[in-house]
């Protein structure tokens, strides 16, 4: 939304901060805690109601998003390195945990988003996977088949290291 | 209105007050005083001024309130929405929020690692980062307690991998060690079976053998007969030899004879010439006389007629001289015929004697043949006669060899029952260990359950079982089937001891399947051919499991599919 191209300065915040946000079901925004409009940049009513993709930054591989929500969609809790967007083209990295919010009969009626701050070892890993994986979605003309491919791919890196996608993730 | 709150209790303060200030600007304004209504005309602004915040501030508080009854009631996901301003009741409405992010993420966290902990995956730990204080320290104090469990987790799962490779084993060990027995017992069956039958055929062999003998013995004399015939044909040979000698001395002397007859003829002739001549000069010395005696006249009549005969004797002698000559002529003709025909008659018989020279000494060869013949003839049938003594000992021997036999088929039958008491308690010790989340588990049992399957065909093939082949699994029915063509072998399918895997195992399941058919339909043959290629098959598979096991080892089982 917001439209300043990329500073590349990173924001940080503390190991002890969690940025939380919730969306309802169709991922719009509905709440979203003080790191979160610390970080961002924006004020609470102009990210009330809009989508969580307001924040998504161009370094982010479509890939990891479809296996995020491929995952979370089964109702199973998900684990990502995400690079997002502050509202004045800034950048932070952070550690997304994403769950299910169920009402009381166990219907998913949103999402809940926990992120905690990245160990900067972790980034000489997670960079150049995104990295390959914008690559290999770039490849490919339609977008539809880059975002499969980059799928297949990210698939069979885990598969050649003989894990499984979150074993991957928890174990960086 | 005794539980007001004193917000609450502020605000109907509040209202009074503006009321208050109503009826002061009121009176003032009726009294004159516009410096006293001016003056609580502000006391009222400001009163609803401070209205206005309080409502403000109760409305927090209510949102704050409404926000934590949910909170109180469990529902964590409640939050308070739209916080303006920084003041205190800005700050409490977020510390409501930072409270209620707190609450959550430790609960979801909990949740989340506690569920994965009852799937196995220890390695998910309520993640330390942004929690605070006590929440941060019962974090800790969780995951503390997952290592354990994820350390116990891993001692139980080593020890029922454990047992399952040793059950697996037990079980394979067992049933290789009863295949191995129904094979020697269906083994000595067989033997004992060939054996009858050994004994009958040696039976019969000595009674071959004697018959042979019996009939040499025949030969024997048959050959002697033959050496007499032989020998007498050579004395006939010799005697003819003999009149051949004579015949042809008898046909040298005729031929002599008749050269000496051809010569006499031909004195013959000579002497015919000189008749002839007499009898010219005779008929000449007639003719002058009859001249003589015509001269003579009537005194010559008679000597004429003597000379007249005189001259027809000479002509008569002229004639038969003539006659005789042409008859010698013709006897030596015939002569040189006879001796013509004799030389090739002393011709035929030379011949004829060489032939039977010839024939005389094959006769002797034969003859000398012949007696051979005898003399081998009679070892024969001396060596068969000792020969069917050995066979009738043989014939004892696997008579004996046959009830030995019977007698371990009965041991090792007794072995193979205790035996299958320890197959069935292996099996259910599997069945109690394929309900275990053990890495591999279907791998390790399918192991146990092809060498089950492939015992189960010996056991038919001994007669110690019937099979139905509408009640055996095929290749997609059993355990490993099930495995092999579901979900569970996704991780594996790209391995080559996977692909591998496939060829073999259903070989094991066809070729057993068809060896009972043909078993059941009699053809034992084939059908003991077929086991032979599940058993090939079934050692591919085997390797094939345990190359299976070494991919898959670092792999837990419950992992797999998941993110």
């Amino acid at each position: 939304m917001a439209a300043q191209g990329l500073t590349g300065v990173e924001r940080r915040f503390g190991d002890d901060e969690l940025i939380v946000s919730k969306t309802d079901a169709t991922g719009r925004i509905t709440y979203c805690n003080d790191v979160f409009l610390r970080l961002t940049g924006y004020a609470e009513q102009e990210l009330i109601g809009k989508p969580h993709s307001i924040i998504r930054h161009p370094a982010m591989p479509r890939s990891v998003f479809k296996l995020l929500w491929d995952t979370i969609a089964t109702g199973r809790e998900c684990f990502a390195y995400v690079i997002n967007r502050a509202r004045n083209g800034d950048h932070y990295w952070v550690f997304a945990h994403i769950t299910p919010d169920l009402d009381e009969s166990g219907a998913t009626i949103g999402y809940h988003s926990n992120r905690r701050t990245v160990e900067r070892s972790v980034l000489s890993t997670i960079e150049p996977l995104y990295t390959a994986l914008l690559a290999e979605e770039a490849r490919h003309g339609d977008r539809k088949a880059g975002l499969d491919a980059a799928f297949a791919s990210l698939q069979s890196t885990l598969a050649a290291k003989g894990v499984s996608y979150d074993q991957f993730v928890l174990g960086l | 209105m005794i539980n007001l709150s004193s917000v609450s209790k502020a605000l109907l303060a509040n209202g009074l007050s503006l009321a208050l200030a109503a009826i002061a600007v009121a009176s003032a304004l009726s009294a004159g005083a516009v410096t006293a209504a001016i003056l609580a005309g502000g006391c009222g602004l400001l009163g609803l001024a401070g209205l206005m915040w309080l409502m403000r501030a109760n409305n927090s508080v209510d949102k704050a309130n409404a926000a934590l009854r949910q909170a109180a009631g469990g529902r964590l996901r409640a939050r308070v929405p739209g916080i303006r301003g920084h003041g205190n009741v800005g700050e409490l409405l977020r510390n409501v929020n930072r409270l209620l992010d707190q609450t959550e993420a430790f609960a979801k966290e909990a949740d989340a690692a506690m569920r994965a902990a009852s799937e196995g995956r220890f390695y998910r730990h309520i993640l330390p980062k942004g929690l605070r204080g006590e929440f941060a320290r019962y974090a800790a104090s969780a995951n503390a307690t997952l290592d354990v469990m994820a350390r116990h987790a891993g001692e139980l799962g080593a020890f029922t991998r454990r047992m399952l490779d040793d059950a697996v084993t037990i079980s394979m060990t067992v049933n290789e060690g009863a295949i191995a027995n129904a094979s020697i017992v269906g083994g000595i069956r067989t033997a004992r079976d060939e054996a009858a039958g050994m004994a009958a055929a040696t039976e019969q062999m000595v009674s071959g053998i004697q018959e042979i003998a019996a009939r040499s013995d025949e030969a024997v004399a048959l050959s002697a007969e033959a050496q007499d015939m032989t020998d007498s044909g050579s004395d006939v040979v010799d005697a003819a030899m003999a009149e051949f000698s004579a015949i042809e001395a008898a046909v040298a002397d005729a031929a002599a004879r008749v050269g000496a007859l051809s010569e006499a003829s031909e004195a013959i002739g000579d002497i015919l010439s000189s008749i002839e001549t007499i009898a010219s000069q005779t008929n000449l010395l007639a003719l002058n006389a009859t001249i003589e005696a015509a001269r003579a006249g009537e005194a010559g009549k008679g000597f004429a007629v003597v000379a007249n005969e005189v001259k027809t004797l000479s002509n008569q002698t002229a004639r038969a001289t003539e006659d005789i000559g042409s008859r010698i002529t013709n006897l030596r003709q015939e002569m040189s015929g006879i001796v013509a025909t004799m030389t090739r008659g002393t011709q035929a018989i030379a011949k004829g004697r060489q032939a039977m020279e010839t024939m005389g000494t094959r006769m002797r060869d034969i003859g000398n043949r012949v007696d051979t013949t005898t003399a081998k003839m009679a070892d024969v049938s001396r060596i068969l006669t000792q020969q069917a003594g050995a066979a009738d000992q043989i014939s004892g021997g696997v008579q004996n060899v046959a009830h030995q036999a019977e007698n371990n088929a009965g041991a090792i039958e007794r072995s193979s029952a205790a035996l299958s008491g320890v197959e069935k308690q292996i099996a259910s010790l599997l069945s109690l260990l394929v309900e275990q989340d053990i890495p591999n588990k279907i791998v390790l049992i399918a192991k146990a359950d092809h060498i089950i399957w492939k015992k189960r065909l010996f056991d038919m093939l001994v007669g110690n079982a019937r099979l139905n082949p509408d009640e055996l699994a095929n290749e997609r029915s059993c355990r490993l089937g099930k495995w092999y063509y579901g979900p569970g072998s996704m991780p594996y399918r790209n391995g080559p001891a996977y692909r591998q895997l496939e060829e073999p195992h259903r070989t094991v399941h066809q070729c057993g399947l068809e060896a009972v058919r043909l078993f059941n339909a009699g053809q034992v043959e084939g059908a003991m051919r077929l086991v032979e290629q599940v058993e090939e098959a079934s050692k591919v598979v085997l390797a094939a499991l345990d190359a299976l096991c070494a991919a898959g080892d670092c792999q837990p089982a419950a992992a797999a599919g998941r993110f």
